[in-house]
């Protein structure tokens, strides 16, 4: 019984990591990316910006808001990247044609909003996150690898045909 | 009745902040998750190209254009170059045409109306040009028009001039015209206009206009 609660808690506690991990992306990701987009603007703008800040804090929220199934679609597929262990620069190149992506569907489906020009440094710097935060937490399952008691090697299809089970 | 909230996001505002507000709200607006809203503000002095403008609308150098303190940008609405800056009033609505039952040349027509109105209150007789949008007194503009819709939902809007600088848009062909005049409220009554109450007028004759309740800024 004991055994069996520890499980489902564990598995909970799985599934709020992903909840956690895909709410902070949705969250952080259009922030970061409108930060750095407008970056030159906030650097040079004469004076007042905290007010400007706070514009932009909302207008990530917004866009968070909006395209939040696109980013929980790209939260999955990250985890799905870390699983296969795929490589980092391949990681690297999906996130940026991710961002690219991204960035054409807003201007077509909700607002022209962001030159693809002025888009690519905040999509480069977003995918170099997006990619090390896979390659880290890949190397923390790889860490965590030999601690795992290994699993057992199913067995061969001679051995079922031997003890009369085939058929 | 539909409400509208007015902000008054007051004076010496960024231009790229101000958009990124118009941005935000647009998106919101557009999901559903926020009223109509009509922004109200002076811009820090900017000239700004619309989608239709030519460089060659901008008659000040880069070097000219950072002595004299004003920037250049390029902007996402119609229309040509204009200018924005102290003394201006800027309005920015952002409402959702199909949910008013408007077309877009309905609510380009019901902005001229309101500013026309908001005009005739301080004794000024404006009217339109059938050649050219904006609002017009005799041969001169008093204020410019410059609108964006996407997903039925408007942004950009109106610049009525009341205690603008003038000489400011001497740096270039105003939305593109080239002899024509630019005045403002206060060049024509001859006194300053405190912008408070402007800015009160124009949000009540807008609300007046495209039927929305009563309201303050």
């Amino acid at each position: 019984m004991r055994g069996g609660g520890t499980d489902a808690r564990e598995v909970w506690r799985g599934w709020l990591r992903v909840a956690a991990e895909t709410a902070a992306l949705a969250v952080a990701m259009p922030q970061v990316f409108l930060f750095l987009y407008y970056a030159r603007d906030l650097a040079v703008g004469s004076g007042a910006r905290a007010p400007f800040a706070r514009a932009l804090a909302l207008y990530g929220l917004a866009v968070a808001q909006v395209s939040a199934p696109y980013v929980i679609a790209l939260t999955l597929a990250l985890r799905v990247l870390i699983r296969r262990r795929v490589r980092v620069g391949v990681t690297l190149g999906c996130a940026v044609a991710a961002g690219y992506l991204w960035v054409a569907v807003w201007n077509g489906l909700i607002l022209e909003s962001f030159s693809y020009g002025g888009a690519t440094v905040p999509i480069l710097l977003c995918s170099l996150v997006f990619a090390g935060y896979a390659a880290a937490r890949r190397l923390y399952l790889d860490s965590l690898e030999p601690l795992l008691p290994p699993r057992p090697a199913a067995p061969a299809a001679g051995e079922n045909e031997a003890a009369g089970l085939s058929g | 009745m539909r409400t509208l909230e007015v902000i008054d996001l007051g004076a010496d505002a960024d231009y790229a902040e101000v958009l990124a507000r118009q941005e935000a709200l647009h998106a919101r607006r557009a999901e559903g998750g926020a009223a109509d809203t009509l922004l109200l503000l002076e811009h820090r002095r900017v000239y700004t190209l619309g989608r239709s403008a030519e460089a060659g609308h901008v008659l000040l150098s880069e070097e000219a254009l950072e002595r004299a303190g004003i920037a250049c940008v390029r902007a996402s609405r119609g229309g040509d170059v204009t200018y924005h800056g102290p003394g201006q009033l800027v309005g920015y609505p952002i409402l959702h045409l199909g949910e008013a039952g408007l077309r877009v040349l309905d609510f380009v027509a019901g902005l001229e109306e309101a500013l026309i109105r908001a005009a005739a209150g301080y004794g000024v007789e404006a009217g339109r040009d059938p050649r050219n949008r904006g609002v017009w007194v005799g041969g001169s503009k008093l204020a410019a028009l410059g609108i964006r819709v996407a997903r039925q939902v408007t942004m950009h809007g109106f610049a009525l001039n009341v205690n603008t600088r003038l000489e400011d848009y001497g740096g270039i062909v105003p939305c593109g015209l080239r002899g024509v005049g630019v005045t403002s409220l206060s060049a024509l009554l001859g006194r300053p206009l405190e912008m408070g109450e402007v800015k009160a007028r124009v949000a009540a004759s807008f609300r007046a206009v495209f039927g929305y309740a009563e309201g303050g800024v």
